[in-house]
């Protein structure tokens, strides 16, 4: 996962698939870039254009950054989705709490 | 524990000194010795050899051939074995390692190879042997309690059978002999109540939880007058009651559609499933339930939207879970079209033969896992449940 701040927006561009097996390792990576800029960022952005698979734990991920980020009064936004994923986060209605 | 190493060599004068150098290096071995291959597998059939010193060149039957048989035989295939031989060209030697063998050494034995180097080979080759044993029995014992969980959650879930109202078919598949899928139905207060649900994950895990979903459900439904909607929302609060997941991202999070018929009056509420379909017997045209909803387990404060809609004689309700079409190597995990597609292709077999149906679609993805060309040679990498509900005959009448 890679990380760029840029006015107060923290992006994160996951370099693998949003599955079950990559997900321990981002919860962790999130966690300490959080913790390293925290009071620096206003707002967290999970970019996803390079992600082409995700399942049910990548959802729970998703929601989890989006949580960590209200839980810290930062703002929170998906960029890059597929079509595929916009449809998924539809299906669940997550686009009606966060942009995607 | 006493090891029995058996050792494999034409020339006497050979087995004796191999089996000098290693008693005196190895506690708790005994030894046992074969002029041929042949031998090897008369003393196998009549003792559990621990360790076999096995010589390439030997009458009868070589050690080439004895170690492709003893590879292709579930009997001795576990068996170390440590190939010895005269033959110094690294092809032979490259050969037997890629037929199984563990280890090799070249005769004659120079004094460091019988002081330090065989003794070691062969004490890495039990150990390796020992390491084997545990991982075989604790897998042993893993594969015992996912019969017994897998037992238990069979147990769990509804068979195919007739109600009052409705005929039920089924057909479940979980990945790895314990499912995060889990669908119930039954009849309570003369209303047919029904749970499609996916936990996140699979395995034991999600097994645990979806029998805890499959209780809540049943739990919710029992309060008087609820609604699918209620009853999602009733499950998604007791989940944030019961579980403190602190500031943990490991959520106990599951997408479910439930629905409710009574007489032909249809009532649903979907939590993020794969939209269901309906079959119009006397139109014959198949309509999808196109409504979604948050995820059971996500947000404390969610609300569940409540639909319903007017169901015939003959009408038949069909859900799936997403493992159906997801292979979890790509961007197929929004595959519901196909088997929209697929349905639409086979109403005849959805009106009158069920189960013909949930087979033929069931059958129909599993050639596609298996002939992607990204994932390969591919099965089932996530639980399959597929329900179908048929409105009987005699409802309309009844109304």
């Amino acid at each position: 996962m890679k990380k760029t701040l840029e006015d107060g927006i923290l992006t994160l561009t996951l370099q693998e698939d949003l599955i079950a097996t990559n997900v321990r390792e981002y919860k962790s990576t999130v966690e300490k870039f959080l913790q390293d800029e925290m009071g620096n960022v206003d707002e967290v952005v999970l970019d996803l254009s390079t992600c082409e698979n995700i399942d049910s734990v990548g959802v729970t991920f998703v929601v989890g950054v989006y949580k960590q980020a209200t839980n810290d009064a930062l703002g929170f936004r998906v960029t890059g989705s597929s079509d595929e994923i916009k449809q998924l986060f539809k299906l669940m209605k997550l686009d009606e709490i966060f942009e995607i | 524990m006493e090891y029995k190493i058996l050792i494999a060599d034409d020339v006497e004068m050979n087995r004796r000194l191999i089996t000098d150098v290693l008693k005196g290096k190895l506690e708790n071995a005994t030894f046992l010795q074969a002029s041929n291959g042949q031998e090897v597998f008369t003393v196998l059939s009549k003792i559990d050899i621990d360790l076999i010193v096995l010589d390439l060149i030997m009458p009868v039957k070589d050690g080439f051939e004895v170690l492709s048989e003893l590879k292709s035989d579930e009997k001795y295939s576990h068996i170390p074995v440590i190939v010895s031989s005269a033959i110094t060209e690294i092809s032979s030697i490259e050969m037997t390692l890629e037929m199984g063998a563990v280890d090799y050494f070249t005769k004659p034995l120079s004094p460091e190879d019988m002081e330090i180097i065989l003794p070691l080979k062969a004490k890495n080759a039990l150990l390796f042997y020992e390491q084997q044993k545990t991982i075989a029995a604790l897998n042993n014992e893993i594969q015992v309690e996912l019969k017994n969980a897998h037992d238990f959650q069979n147990i769990m879930l509804p068979k195919s059978r007739d109600f009052d109202m409705v005929d039920l078919f089924i057909k479940y598949q979980p990945s790895l002999g314990i499912g995060g899928d889990c669908f119930d139905c039954f009849e309570h207060n003369g209303k047919i109540w029904f749970i499609i649900a996916d936990v996140t994950g699979h395995g034991i895990a999600a097994g645990m939880a979806s029998s805890m979903v499959k209780v809540m459900f049943r739990c919710s439904v029992k309060k008087d007058d609820t609604t699918p909607d209620q009853v999602l929302s009733s499950i998604n609060k007791s989940i944030f009651d019961i579980f403190d997941f602190g500031n943990s991202f490991n959520y106990l999070v599951f997408t479910a559609f439930v629905g409710c018929i009574e007489n032909c009056n249809f009532q649903y509420s979907n939590a993020g499933q794969p939209y269901p379909l309906i079959y119009h017997g006397q139109s014959k045209s198949i309509e999808i339930i196109e409504e979604g909803g948050m995820p059971v387990g996500v947000f404390d404060m969610a609300t569940y939207q409540l639909n319903s809609k007017t169901l015939n004689e003959g009408d038949s309700i069909f859900l799936y879970t997403d493992g159906l079409f997801s292979s979890g190597q790509k961007s197929d995990f929004v595959n519901w079209k196909l088997v929209h597609e697929f349905a639409s292709s086979h109403k005849n077999e959805i009106a009158n033969e069920p189960n013909t149906f949930l087979e033929e679609l069931f059958w129909y993805f599993h050639v596609i896992h298996k002939s992607d060309s990204k994932t390969g040679d591919q099965d089932f990498t996530d639980d399959v449940a597929m329900m179908l509900l048929k409105i009987k005959q005699d409802q309309h009448n009844d109304e």
